[in-house]
């Protein structure tokens, strides 16, 4: 029997690669966006909260934001993380926040900015699963 | 400059990864809630638990 799923009756069309295509690159840019393409409300609704809570916190706590000048190997995975928040990432570099990793709480922040681009990106793979219709 | 205590910041990560892997894993809503409950539980008390196991040590 098939479960419920989110919110909303009407599906859009899915199950081609180009939609899970368009689903994944809308995800990954604008946090939530993917899942609302296919019409999966709920889902995009929790995963835009989950992502800019995340982000905000991670900003608001001085959270360092790597760049591509990374020096080292985690830096770089820092800034891969980074860049998974979509348009979160060049909206909280262009705030100008001076990173404070010397007190724990912008330590938090880095780590909570790498997270929301972490889970974004998984969003985003949600997205392109469902989209290609491997996913329900 | 804001700051956050240990637990709070525990906690906001928990609720975001946790309500946010549940929508991935779970089809129906009633899983999704057990799952995201569970996962929290997971996270906050795994965090305590070893917090307290590494207590001797931190003295």
């Amino acid at each position: 029997m098939t479960q419920p799923t989110d919110s909303g009756s009407n599906r859009a069309p899915r199950g081609s690669w180009l939609w899970g295509a368009a689903a994944f690159v809308a995800g990954w840019l604008v946090p939530g966006l993917g899942h609302a393409l296919l019409r999966r409300w709920t889902r995009a609704g929790v995963f835009l909260v989950s992502t800019v809570a995340l982000a905000a916190a991670g900003v608001w706590l001085h959270g360092k934001i790597f760049d591509a000048q990374a020096a080292d190997a985690f830096e770089w995975l820092g800034f891969f993380a980074d860049l998974g928040a979509g348009i979160l990432y060049p909206a909280a570099q262009s705030l100008h926040t001076v990173p404070d990793v010397s007190r724990a709480a912008g330590d938090y922040g880095t780590r909570f900015f790498a997270a929301a681009g972490a889970l974004n990106l998984l969003c985003a793979f949600d997205a392109y699963a469902i989209g290609t219709g491997r996913k329900s | 400059m804001p700051s956050i205590s240990h637990f709070a910041a525990m906690t906001l990560f928990a609720a975001a990864a946790s309500a946010t892997l549940a929508f991935h894993s779970r089809p129906a809503n009633r899983e999704r809630l057990i799952y995201a409950l569970k996962t929290f539980v997971m996270f906050v008390g795994g965090a305590i638990l070893i917090a307290w196991l590494l207590y001797p040590i931190s003295r």
